[in-house]
């Protein structure tokens, strides 16, 4: 071909000789990166579902959206869990002085508020369940369940890996393995303030729109 | 495309942390969810119009998180995850879109008409 | 419990119990009775040559992406083996069970199988064929040859690598045990929605396949992450996006498919699951489940998924083709391209498999229109074969002879697809054995092209080539067996024959339904020399030893570069590249015999058991969740948690091979001709000189280059 011909086959560096070192930290943010991407088709498959189950015959005569969503109660948790990734945030800048501390201080912050907005959920869910609103009822109410506890399911695995990056930080230190997964665990934390945005907007806000 | 860090404190995408930026993301994540919340819940609109608003906001929210939050630009550091994101969505758009249009015209052929044009999200 | 099924349930067993070991049925008695005995035979022989501990060191814990690779190969292989005699027994039923006159045997009113017993059948060979055997041959293929077409070391997560494979072993483990365990599924591969409910189908059957589809399904995605990440972060220096081979771009293209795919398919048997587990209503008939929803969820995995195994092949056969026509690829970019295009509009066309749903005209328009887009790029790409092919030197090696058969599959199966993609002409064939000649002529192309790409990549991994004379007539009995069988369900389509009978009542089709049961005769003779093939070949290894690092002579790509087999870490020192068929241009260059002045320390991670347990533990979680036993799919869930947070404290530290071990080890291999190491392994090859001095190898070889 013809951009072969540039290349002088008696002077060609044949061997890599800088000793290349591919960048770890680039390369595991990266794949996890993708793997979060995977994970957006499965909340896009949950929203489609949510969609197409939305229709009136698929409440089977039972609650539909604007009796099942309290867009008020889901804003609280919001505030917390956008709070949540603002301390997480704090923690990010934070090791970016190495300043262990207020890493802790950071991901102590981030589960705190992460558990305050499960239990604003759990109460919810709660109060839904009292009132016979559970996911067995239509399918209406099996996609709406599905799609809310799947962010939420993500949630109680992040406060876990939030512990488990707490014990790392505090015994480990910054080494470019801790480093690496922090900040995979910032990725999947603030991630899961995206998918919140569409959760809030098209299933509480859009489910709200029609109460009168 | 390889960065040799000794200090992996040094490295890019730990050094991309902005907590200025943090702080603005989270005030402007709070008002663009607050204010379509009054909105539609003091009923300020028809449902169409809520309806864009709420769209809007979310495509807004998105933007600014993804920019101020994960930092998502063409950098050298980010691009290939910018990349992969802005790939990823016309996918994003096809499965919710097309799945919605196929069942819209589904629905108008298969259930019952007097329900057809009575979703869920309503009365 | 959630939900009401029949018969009793215990704390410890589940809903298993003795009865559940399906000991009456003769078939599977003596499958049970035979599997057996080869267990034991295995067992035995590894216990007799003391090979346990080479296996457990050297393979099952090892994170080479290599020996992964040929794991993957093995169990897809094997898994063929398997769907391929539910084929046999398929083919063998409907031909005995013809007609109201024909006697039935062994408990079925015609013919030896029972409905039920024959949708098992059915079901197991469609989610074998396409989740557990071509996938992961093709995954091992990938896996093999990515990292060495880029002059890459390892792939970018050798431990993520060795538990997407073991994730893929366990959901293979997962059928295979409902064979002697309970029952599968008889609702067919794709899971025919609301026949998976519980209500319907109340046994384990479904639940057997729905934890193996996802568990592959995830071990899948896994596989694909670190395909692309790979290719975009490994590239050894010098390796534009231009000069990557097309094989590399096939797997990107691939695994994007694979990445944004698989998860939809984990997310609609998943929502299936919540319904039999949950009693949620996703896809039941009543209470507001769609049923339609599931088909829809599907299909978007499972169009895509049809490119997922078909892109590799096309990029396999742009690597053969060019290899024995002795020339460059014709239109590299257009390649490339196409590549990526056919990934692209994978993601428009999955409603074509539902035209009759019913959805409005528009829609289905606009499915049929992007369907018949994916004929642009697919010609392009046939086209350059054909220009490559058009006045090179062509050889009809064991791998070219594949490949053109391919390419000749390839013209049939497009053409019949474009037929399909009409709905006018989709509405009439629906449902009937057309389609299934339809997709079984695409698939194919894939299985000639994995069989291509076995013969053509083996002397790379392990040394030696394939023999050639079982190789032809493995390929030749295959070709016949391909035409017969499948131009007689073509035909039985056009007559109206609808797929998935157990019975035909027309006594009339039975002319073709015994040309299809002399193609599979013919597919039996083929695996005959199939596995003769490997037998002589691996029995007179010495005698097809390759010397050189280039198996074929005429080989362009890196992966030629280095020795054959492979040493365990790839190349030496990294390559610069400084073309688009490096190997060529070196060779073409006269520089194919310079080896590098200087060895630098190479860095490799540790083998480790974790990636095995990992598997074990989603087998637990997935064999319990079939059964109910929740202590035992609660353990396989906390030990998989428990694994995964351990692993994080290890920081496994790797180790470092000296450079001047590195020199010895080079110096050694260039030195002692023959096979020293290679000898030392039983099979002969992946890296088989880690700890000794290993084939010779004369870069470069006797063959003059073409100017």
């Amino acid at each position: 071909m013809s951009q072969d011909a540039h290349v002088d086959s008696a002077t060609a560096v044949l061997w890599d000789r800088g000793g290349t070192k591919h960048d770890m930290i680039a390369t595991r943010t990266f794949g996890f990166w993708l793997y979060l991407l995977s994970d957006a088709m499965i909340v896009s498959s949950l929203f489609a579902s949510y969609l197409v189950l939305g229709h009136r015959v698929n409440a089977a005569a039972g609650p539909s959206a604007g009796d099942v969503v309290h867009p008020i109660a889901a804003f609280w948790g919001t505030v917390l869990l956008f709070s949540a990734i603002l301390a997480y945030g704090g923690a990010m800048v934070g090791l970016k002085r190495g300043d262990r501390r207020a890493v802790l201080a950071g991901l102590g912050g981030a589960f705190v508020l992460g558990a305050g907005f499960l239990f604003v959920e759990g109460r919810d869910f709660a109060e839904l369940a009292l009132h016979g609103m559970v996911p067995e009822r239509s399918g209406y109410l099996s996609a709406f369940y599905t799609l809310v506890l799947y962010h939420g399911a993500h949630l109680v695995f992040g406060l876990l890996w939030i512990a488990v990056m707490m014990a790392q930080v505090a015994r480990q230190g910054f080494t470019a393995n801790v480093i690496y997964r922090l900040l995979n665990l910032k990725l999947f934390w603030f991630f899961q303030g995206f998918v919140w945005i569409y959760v809030f907007s098209f299933v509480y806000l859009t489910g709200a729109l029609h109460v009168h | 495309m390889s960065i040799e860090t000794r200090d992996p404190l040094q490295h890019p995408e730990v050094q991309l942390a902005r907590g200025r930026h943090y702080v603005g993301a989270y005030v402007v994540s709070l008002l663009l969810t607050g204010g379509p919340l009054w909105l539609v819940v003091r009923h300020l609109g028809t449902p169409r119009r809520l309806m864009i608003v709420v769209i809007a906001s979310a495509a807004a929210l998105t933007l600014v998180q993804g920019y101020f939050w994960l930092r998502l630009d063409f950098s050298r550091t980010q691009r290939w995850m910018t990349a992969a994101l802005v790939l990823f969505i016309p996918l994003v758009v096809m499965t919710i879109g097309l799945t919605a249009w196929m069942f819209a015209t589904l629905y108008a052929r298969t259930m019952i008409p007097t329900l057809m044009h009575a979703p869920a999200f309503g009365h | 419990m959630l939900v009401d099924y029949p018969g009793p349930w215990t704390f410890l067993l589940g809903r298993l119990d003795a009865r559940e070991i399906p000991l009456q049925n003769p078939i599977l008695l003596w499958t049970f009775v035979l599997v057996s005995v080869g267990a034991v035979a295995v067992i035995g022989a590894v216990t007799y040559y003391g090979s346990w501990g080479y296996l457990w060191r050297e393979w099952l814990t090892s994170l080479d992406h290599k020996r992964i690779g040929v794991m993957y190969c093995l169990l897809g292989v094997a898994m063929m083996f398997r769907g391929f005699i539910d084929g046999v027994m398929m083919r063998t039923q409907q031909l005995m069970a013809v007609g109201p006159k024909s006697p039935g045997y062994m408990g079925a009113l015609h013919g030896y199988l029972p409905p039920y017993h024959f949708g098992q059948i059915y079901s197991a060979h469609g989610t074998i064929m396409i989740l557990f055997a071509i996938t992961p041959i093709l995954v091992g293929i990938m896996n093999i040859i990515v990292p060495l077409q880029i002059g890459a070391r390892d792939m970018a997560y050798p431990y993520l690598n060795a538990m997407s494979f073991w994730l893929t072993a366990a959901a293979t483990g997962l059928v295979m045990i409902s064979l002697f365990v309970g029952d599968f599924s008889h609702a067919g591969w794709v899971g025919l929605s609301p026949l998976t409910e519980l209500a319907y189908s109340p046994g384990v059957g479904v639940d057997y396949w729905s934890w193996a589809v996802q568990i592959g399904g995830v071990g899948t995605t896994l596989a694909s992450i670190n395909i692309i990440a790979t290719i975009i972060k490994m590239r050894a220096p010098g390796m534009s996006w231009t000069r990557m081979p097309i094989f590399c771009w096939t797997a990107l293209s691939a695994s994007v498919v694979g990445l944004s795919s698989f998860p939809v398919l984990t997310a609609a048997v998943a929502l299936l699951s919540l319904d039999r587990y949950a009693g949620t209503h996703f896809f039941t008939p009543g209470l507001g489940g769609n049923l339609m929803l599931y088909t829809d969820l599907f299909w978007i995995w499972g169009h895509p998924e049809v490119y997922y195994v078909v892109l590799p092949a096309f990029g396999i056969l742009s690597e053969i083709i060019p290899t024995f026509s002795e020339k460059p690829l014709f239109g590299y970019v257009t390649m490339a391209a196409a590549s990526i295009a056919i990934g692209g509009v994978s993601w428009s066309v999955w409603l074509h498999h539902f035209f009759t749903m019913g959805a409005g005209p528009g829609v289905n328009a606009f499915f049929s229109i992007a369907s018949m887009l994916v004929g642009i790029p697919t010609g392009v790409k046939v086209f350059n074969w054909a220009f490559t092919l058009y006045r090179g030197r062509v050889r009809f090696d064991v791998p070219m002879l594949w490949a053109l058969g391919a390419l000749v599959l390839l013209l049939t199966g497009g053409l019949t697809g474009m037929m399909l993609a009409m709905p006018a002409i989709n509405y009439t064939v629906h449902n009937s054995v057309f389609v299934v000649a339809h997709f079984h002529n695409m698939l194919n192309v894939v299985g000639f092209a994995c069989f291509g790409a076995i013969n053509y990549w083996f002397p790379k991994v392990f040394g030696f080539r394939l023999d050639e004379r079982t190789g032809k007539l493995a390929f030749w009995f295959f070709s016949a067996g391909t035409v017969v069988l499948f131009g007689s369900m073509y035909a039985l389509g056009f007559m109206g024959m609808p797929r998935r009978m157990d019975y035909i009542p027309f006594t009339s089709w039975r002319p073709l339904l015994m040309g299809e049961e002399a193609g599979i005769l013919l597919f039996l003779v083929a695996s005959y020399y199939f596995v003769k093939q490997l037998f002589v070949s691996i029995r007179d290894r010495a005698k097809n030893r390759v010397t050189a690092s280039d198996a074929w002579g005429t080989s362009r790509s890196l992966e030629w570069l280095t020795h054959s087999p492979v040493p365990f870490y790839n190349f030496a020192v990294q390559p610069h590249i400084n073309s688009r068929d490096e190997w060529a241009w070196r060779r073409e260059h006269g520089l194919g015999h310079v080896r590098p002045d200087r060895y630098e320390d190479i860095h490799l991670p540790d083998n480790t058991p974790l990636p095995v347990m990992l598997g074990a533990c989603a087998f637990a979680l997935g064999f319990g969740l079939v059964w109910r036993m929740y202590w035992l799919a609660a353990s396989g869930l906390v030990g998989i948690v428990v694994l995964v947070i351990a692993r994080s404290f290890q920081d496994g530290p790797g180790h470092t091979v000296p450079g001047a071990r590195i020199r010895q080890m080079e110096a050694s291999y260039a030195a002692a001709p023959g096979e020293v190491g290679a000898a030392r392994d039983p099979v002969g090859g992946v890296a088989a000189w880690q700890t000794a001095s290993a084939p010779r190898p004369r870069a470069g070889d006797g063959r003059p280059a073409r100017p």
